[in-house]
């Protein structure tokens, strides 16, 4: 019989270098779940990616137990990386950081897919618009 | 602030750029396992500000940022909440037992009580957010092979000491010093009050830096360390072997723990690429602890 899942939390965080600090903290203390074995079991398996995050997605069941499978990058890490830039602007109204263009758009979207449970590549095309608009990058 | 899954990335993204740390979405609770149902729902998006840090201009920040994602559809308000790090700190701290380790050792949280027995070896201990509590197989083993390994008199290194509970550990088992390292200066804060709560100040120095940063102090306390502890993961750990057996007595021993069974193959490929020398290997589910020693052995 399936275990009862108490909650489904998704962690962003730094490859290698989750500690027992917030987020990773409260986000999962509240939970009762044993925060240094998360942690630990974080940073092994992702420590060969550090420089990137790398977000978890760890499902919390009913008894305190939890499992946790790791994820693609964040939409905004891999706009980042498709235009090789460090940062995104900070002040999005003033500074356009870069431009995407539509066929860059459509490969991060069809990446990112599985992840989000998103049911068309239009939806997905939609949110990586949105994202990157929040970055200060703009979508020809 | 909740949204609805679309706008997950683009608010997440924000919310870590000015967030501490990192960003945390948390779905329904109540879902039985396979259950796809919540698709398409809403998710629940936080980032915690450190209120020593410039937190308002951050919060501004982030205000700004998401008023600018507004023109793209409704969002819900952000709500911010001012938490006490006691508040989430109490629901792991409600399972954080006294507890023993090996034959002698007591780990014994700060806010337990306990009369300890003549044989006992006690730690007390406030992890705070620092690694090492004791209770995880990782952190246990390495205890549990400390006493078994360590001698009276050895100079000790502990390498990521997080809450310092290896290095006290050592010092309470006889170590003449031990000197404890961490990168994260959390870490070393939390140490430095554990390492008062135990009274082993003039026993344990708590730096913060790794082998390759601190190298100049390490050299000026003309250091050979009879016994290196390093609690890690797998990457970290081969990556230091090299200033390890630098910083280590050429007859040394070695505790090697944060390795899972994936990663035991590389760090027993490196450790023999530095002439390290493996005494055990022990086990606990996923996870490994090696036991070596440096230099000259029967197959050196």
């Amino acid at each position: 019989m399936a275990k009862k899942v108490k909650a489904i939390v998704r962690l962003q965080l730094q490859a290698g270098k989750a500690t027992p600090a917030p987020p990773v903290g409260p986000a999962l203390g509240q939970h009762g779940v044993n925060i240094m074995a998360f942690c630990k079991e974080y940073n092994e398996r992702t420590a060969p990616q550090a420089g990137f995050v790398v977000p978890a997605e760890i499902t919390i069941y009913e008894d305190r137990s939890f499992i946790f499978v790791t994820k693609t990058p964040p939409t905004a890490d891999l706009i980042k990386r498709a235009l090789t830039i460090e940062k995104g602007s900070s002040d999005q109204k003033q500074k356009i950081v870069g431009k995407l263009s539509q066929d860059k758009v459509l490969e991060i979207a069809k990446v990112k897919m599985k992840d989000l449970n998103c049911d068309t590549v239009e939806s997905a095309v939609h949110m990586v618009e949105g994202t990157a608009r929040s970055m200060g990058v703009q979508v020809d | 602030m909740t949204v609805s899954r679309k706008d997950e990335e683009a608010v997440s993204w924000l919310f870590r750029l000015y967030g501490h740390g990192g960003v945390v979405i948390e779905e329904f609770p109540g879902v039985e396992e396979g259950d796809s149902s919540f698709e398409g729902r809403t998710v629940v998006i936080k980032t915690y500000l450190s209120v020593n840090g410039r937190w308002i201009q951050r919060l501004k920040s982030l205000e700004d940022g998401l008023h600018r994602l507004v023109i793209f559809g409704p969002l819900s308000p952000l709500r911010t909440q001012h938490i006490e790090e006691e508040e989430w700190a109490a629901g792991w701290k409600e399972y954080f037992p006294l507890h023993r380790v090996g034959s002698h050792l007591v780990v014994k949280p700060s806010w337990r009580e306990y009369s300890p027995l003549p044989e006992d070896v006690v730690i007390h201990l406030d992890p705070g957010m620092a690694f090492g509590t004791g209770l995880h197989p990782t952190t246990r083993m390495c205890l549990e092979e400390l006493e078994i390994w360590l001698r009276p008199g050895d100079s000790v290194l502990d390498l990521g000491t997080g809450s310092g509970i290896l290095a006290i550990a050592a010092a309470q088992l006889g170590a003449a010093k031990v000197l404890a390292l961490d990168i994260d200066s959390l870490a070393v804060r939390v140490a430095r009050e554990n390492v008062a709560r135990n009274q082993v100040e003039s026993t344990v120095s708590v730096v913060r830096g790794s082998l390759g940063t601190s190298r100049g102090r390490v050299s000026r306390d003309a250091l050979k360390f009879d016994l290196v502890v390093a609690n890690l993961d797998s990457t970290t750990i081969s990556r230091l072997l090299g200033p390890i057996t630098r910083a280590a007595d050429k007859e040394g021993r070695l505790i090697l723990g944060g390795i899972s069974q994936d990663g035991l193959e590389a760090v027993m490929a490196a450790a023999s690429s530095y002439g390290i020398h493996m005494l055990r290997v022990v086990e606990d589910g996923p996870w490994r602890t090696l036991v070596a020693r440096f230099g000259t052995t029967t197959q050196g």
